[in-house]
């Protein structure tokens, strides 16, 4: 008996090491480039990148917040798709979510498969981006950067699955008293779902925040790009410069301008920092929200 | 008598009543079944283009058609297995690791048990979740960095030489799996994690009674639960088994020609033909051949999955 509880306490701590491990290395990138960020340029040049700041400074963030209007231009951008496409995409999945969830309803399974499908097999890249710029002709139009994520099959299936779990018992209730669906919908089963609908708003947020790849295909417009699009824009360009490459991006930028390693990282942190407030905020959703959700048709 | 009138009654009036509300539903539907084939069903009809000698100014209807030359081209060209090889390559080290990864950080969350410590790691390991590929390009950056990055910081510190990574392709296998599992081990995590919590702890007791130790509970009790997950996550990610985060491997190796034979897949070949002058024909023959050979792997797998256990198939 003493030699199975001494066993238990050596697996507990054995688990508790390696998770800690794990952990920290999810951890430790963060405080590295937010370090580098504050860090002055000779001494990374001098050190390399390391994991406390040495000679604290905020010339990095001086640096970007000056000498980019580019920058602000990707944030006003970035945030006004996310705004607009998070809302709208989370009352479409709301309302998609919903007759999906009811079993009485008469096309259920028929709509169920017709979105399955698509989890299934798909046209893939070069047929969207024919259709997106010659059919839709929505190349270099801000639309292109808010429609084509608007729906996702995925959130809808994971909304469903929180629908499914209100009794029953609540909208026949309603529909009695008759109330519309429309109203059953946004009165009843929302309220009960929050920790649903804010997984779900979570993820589109997500999605739209560190939009990149459409801004790749459709965006030629320089003044209208995405936040995470100028950060590798900017990388690619150093690149270009660091390899001596005949890039004609590279030809348009002043190379004494360039943002140096420590900029770099104060950029990222302006990038991605603002996604990390929101995680904080929504955590407490978050992970009880997922494990609802289950991917089986 | 009058039992059955009122049975005949009841569906009338709910027939009544319902006719209203499957509109209302339908109507709460359509927004999303019109998005849904505007941008997915419209896209499969364009898979036509692989068999066409595509031309912008012509379009998908009155374009030439040429059969299967896109893809004699394809896969006769020198670069088609190497192709191939990497994506399949990194795809399954993405699969099993992952899983294996994921089940494992999933049961040592279950033996640590205080709920505190738990929600500690687990918000911890959804970090990187939140990071753009872009973003984590600039955190590989900062450890590969050949002057100033941190691996090779260490190990100049320990005497040895600096290593080019980004001119070096025989790393990236390693690199890219890892930061591949990194990225998503919180969320892959959760999944198994919320599985084995729904394990009864009675069977738990009931095996400790018999005297079984932690690893037979593993094997015999765990393991046997998560199997339909494990399954089930394994063959949607077979149906992808011919596509690739581009952004991981566009950005991670920063483009570096040197690193292509190493790094180049699918999606990456796709994406630079649709950008630079490539011929559209012959990237839609790739396309065409990761859909089509997705769609069946994941069919088939299930099949046999349904065969042999039919709670654990998908469909």
């Amino acid at each position: 008996m003493i030699e199975n509880k001494f066993q238990k306490i050596l697996s507990k701590t054995i688990a508790n090491i390696i998770l800690i491990v794990v952990a920290l290395s999810c951890l430790i990138p963060f405080v590295i480039i937010i370090s580098a960020s504050f860090t002055s340029e000779g001494e990374i040049i001098k050190h390399g990148y390391g994991m406390f700041p040495r000679g604290f400074t905020l010339d990095a963030y001086k640096m970007v917040m000056h000498s980019s209007g580019e920058l602000l231009d990707a944030y006003a951008v970035t945030i006004y798709t996310t705004v607009v496409g998070s809302l709208l995409s989370v009352l479409m999945t709301i309302m998609a979510a919903y007759p999906l969830s009811r079993k009485d309803y008469k096309w259920q399974r028929i709509f169920n498969f017709y979105f399955y499908f698509t989890m299934l097999f798909s046209g893939g890249a070069v047929p969207s981006y024919i259709l997106i710029s010659n059919y839709l002709n929505l190349k270099n139009n801000i639309l292109v950067l808010i429609l084509p994520l608007m729906f996702n099959v995925w959130n809808t299936f994971l909304l469903r699955t929180y629908f499914q779990q209100i009794p029953s018992a609540m909208w026949e209730a309603a529909e009695i008293d008759g109330a519309g669906q429309f109203k059953i919908l946004f009165q009843i089963i929302v309220p009960m779902s929050v920790t649903g609908v804010a997984t779900i708003l979570l993820f589109v947020m997500l999605a739209y925040w560190n939009e990149w790849y459409l801004c790749l295909m459709y965006m030629s417009n320089e003044k209208v790009i995405t936040l995470q699009f100028y950060l590798s824009r900017v990388l690619s360009e150093i690149e270009d410069t660091v390899n001596n490459r005949s890039g004609t991006i590279a030809m348009n930028m002043d190379v004494s301008n360039l943002p140096n390693e420590t900029a770099r990282m104060a950029m990222c942190v302006l990038a991605a920092g603002p996604m990390m407030f929101v995680f904080m905020f929504f955590q407490k959703y978050f992970t009880k929200g997922l494990n609802v959700g289950s991917v089986k048709g | 008598m009058q039992e059955k009138e009122t049975a005949k009654a009841k569906p009338k009036v709910k027939k009544r009543k319902y006719r209203y509300g499957h509109w209302a539903m339908t109507a709460m539907l359509s927004p999303a079944v019109i998005f849904v084939f505007i941008f997915s069903y419209l896209p499969m009809i364009g898979l036509i283009i692989a068999f066409q000698n595509y031309k912008y100014n012509l379009g998908m209807f009155k374009s030439p058609f040429v059969g299967f030359d896109n893809f004699k081209f394809l896969v006769f060209s020198d670069t088609f297995m190497e192709l191939v090889r990497n994506t399949i390559g990194y795809n399954m080290a993405f699969i099993i690791f992952g899983m294996v990864a994921a089940v494992l950080v999933a049961v040592m969350m279950d033996m640590v048990h205080k709920k505190v410590l738990v929600k500690i790691y687990q918000s911890t390991m959804f970090l990187p979740f939140f990071l753009s590929w872009i973003v984590v390009s600039y955190i590989t950056h900062s450890l590969f960095q050949f002057d100033y990055g941190i691996i090779n910081n260490l190990i100049r510190s320990f005497g040895g030489e600096g290593i080019s990574f980004y001119s070096e392709g025989k790393y990236w296998p390693l690199i890219l799996t890892v930061v591949s599992i990194w990225k998503s081990i919180g969320k892959n995590s959760l999944v198994y994690y919320g599985a084995i919590l729904s394990i009864s702890p009675e069977l738990y007791e009931s095996a400790s009674l018999d005297g079984c130790g932690g690893f037979a509970k593993f094997r015999y009790i765990t393991l046997p639960h998560l199997k339909s997950t494990m399954i089930i996550l394994t063959i949607m990610a077979i149906g992808g088994i011919f596509r690739s985060d581009y952004g991981l491997f566009y950005y991670l190796p920063k483009d570096s020609g040197a690193l292509l034979d190493w790094v180049d897949v699918l999606d990456t070949y796709i994406l630079r033909s649709i950008r630079s002058t490539g011929n559209i024909g012959v990237s839609s023959a790739a396309g065409f051949l990761q859909s089509i050979v997705g769609f069946v792997l994941v069919v088939a797998t299930n099949y046999v999955v349904k065969r042999i256990d039919e709670d654990s198939s998908l469909f």
